[in-house]
C-alpha cells in the first residue's frame, strides 16, 4: 500500500513548527538594550550645583527668619594658596575665621553642627584672581556640610 | 490547467515588530544627533565635583570658555548663539521672559579667574534670576 502524499514546502514545514517564534523578541529586546545604553551615554557625567543670587533685599530678609549668614571670603595669595575667611553672623555676634581653603569642609561641618546645616546661608565673595575651580570646590565642600543656601554675594559687597 | 494556490498563514493581524524596530532606530538616531548638535565648538573644561544634582538640565545653558591663546576675558554662547556680555542681560531677558521662567546653567571653565566668571554672574543677577545652576563634571566621591 502506498503512503500518502506529504506536503514538505516551505509553507507546510513552517506551519508545523511547534512553540513561540523567538527571532522579533529578540529583536525588540537588542534595540531596547542598545536604546538604553545611548540614553544612559547621552544623560552626560554632569553634576548641577544651585547657586542663588540673592539681592541686598533677600539678603536682609535671611537674617530676620532665624538664618544665620555666613559670607565666605576667598583670597589667592601670591604664592597661589588660597585663603577663606568666614564672617559668621552680623552684628555684635559676628566671627570671622581664617583659614586655608583645604580646611574648608571640616570648618563647614563643624559649623553646620554648631548652627545647624539648614540654618547656614553661605554667600560666597570670591577675589577677582581666585579661579572658578576654587569656588565651585568651596561650593562642593558647602554641599557636603549639608548647607543647601549657598549663593554668589552682590559684587559692590566686596 | 491546473492552477496552484499558495495559502500563506494568516495570523489575523499586523506584525508591529518590524515598526517598533524602525521608529526604535530613529529615536536612536535623533538622540545622537541632537546631542551632537549641542556640542560646543569651543571645548570647556569643566570642575570635578563628588557632589550635586542631577536632575533634568534647566533648558537654557550659558557656556562661558577660554578664548583661544593667551587672550583675556571669556567666550560666550547662550545654547549654541554666540553672545557677548553687553547682550547677555537683554538676550537673558528675551529667552526666559521677565520676570525669569525657568532655569539657566552656567558651564564656566575651570581655568577660568572669577573675575572673568563674575560679570557673567552680575548679568544673571541684573536680568532678574533668583539663582543659577552651576554645571560639574562628575568626579570621584572624596
Amino acid at each position: 500500500m502506498r503512503k500518502p502524499f506529504r506536503n514538505r514546502s516551505a509553507v507546510a514545514i513552517h506551519d508545523t513548527h511547534i512553540g513561540p517564534n523567538m527571532t522579533p523578541m529578540v529583536d525588540v529586546v537588542m534595540v531596547i538594550l542598545i536604546f538604553f545604553m545611548a540614553s544612559a551615554a547621552l544623560m552626560g557625567p554632569e553634576w548641577l550645583l544651585r547657586t542663588a543670587l540673592p539681592s541686598r533685599k533677600a539678603a536682609a530678609s535671611a537674617a530676620l527668619q532665624d538664618i544665620v549668614p555666613v559670607l565666605a571670603t576667598l583670597d589667592s595669595n601670591p604664592d597661589g594658596s588660597i585663603l577663606v575667611r568666614l564672617t559668621i553672623g552680623t552684628g555684635d555676634q559676628r566671627k570671622t575665621q581664617e583659614f586655608p581653603i583645604e580646611e574648608i569642609e571640616s570648618t563647614l561641618v563643624a559649623l553646620a553642627r554648631t548652627h545647624g546645616a539648614d540654618k547656614l546661608a553661605i554667600s560666597l565673595s570670591p577675589g577677582a584672581s581666585v579661579s572658578y575651580e576654587a569656588v565651585v570646590r568651596v561650593h562642593e565642600a558647602c554641599a557636603r556640610a549639608g548647607v543647601a543656601r549657598v549663593g554668589v554675594a552682590p559684587a559692590r559687597d566686596r | 490547467m491546473r492552477i496552484r494556490r499558495h495559502h500563506h498563514p494568516s495570523s489575523g493581524h499586523i506584525n508591529v515588530t518590524p515598526l517598533i524596530d524602525v521608529v526604535m532606530c530613529l529615536i536612536v538616531f535623533y538622540l545622537i544627533v541632537g546631542r551632537l548638535a549641542t556640542q560646543h565648538a569651543r571645548p570647556i573644561s569643566l570642575p570635578s565635583t563628588g557632589v550635586g544634582d542631577s536632575e533634568s538640565k534647566p533648558r537654557l545653558v550659558l557656556n562661558v570658555a577660554r578664548p583661544e591663546g593667551e587672550g583675556q576675558g571669556v567666550v560666550l554662547s547662550l545654547g549654541d548663539q554666540p553672545v557677548t556680555i553687553g547682550e547677555l542681560v537683554g538676550q537673558l531677558k528675551a529667552r526666559l521672559g521677565e520676570p525669569p521662567r525657568g532655569e539657566l546653567a552656567i558651564r564656566a571653565d575651570r581655568r577660568l579667574a572669577w573675575g572673568s566668571v563674575q560679570p557673567v554672574v552680575e548679568a544673571c543677577r541684573a536680568a532678574g534670576l533668583p539663582g543659577v545652576k552651576l554645571v560639574t563634571e562628575k568626579g570621584a566621591a572624596k
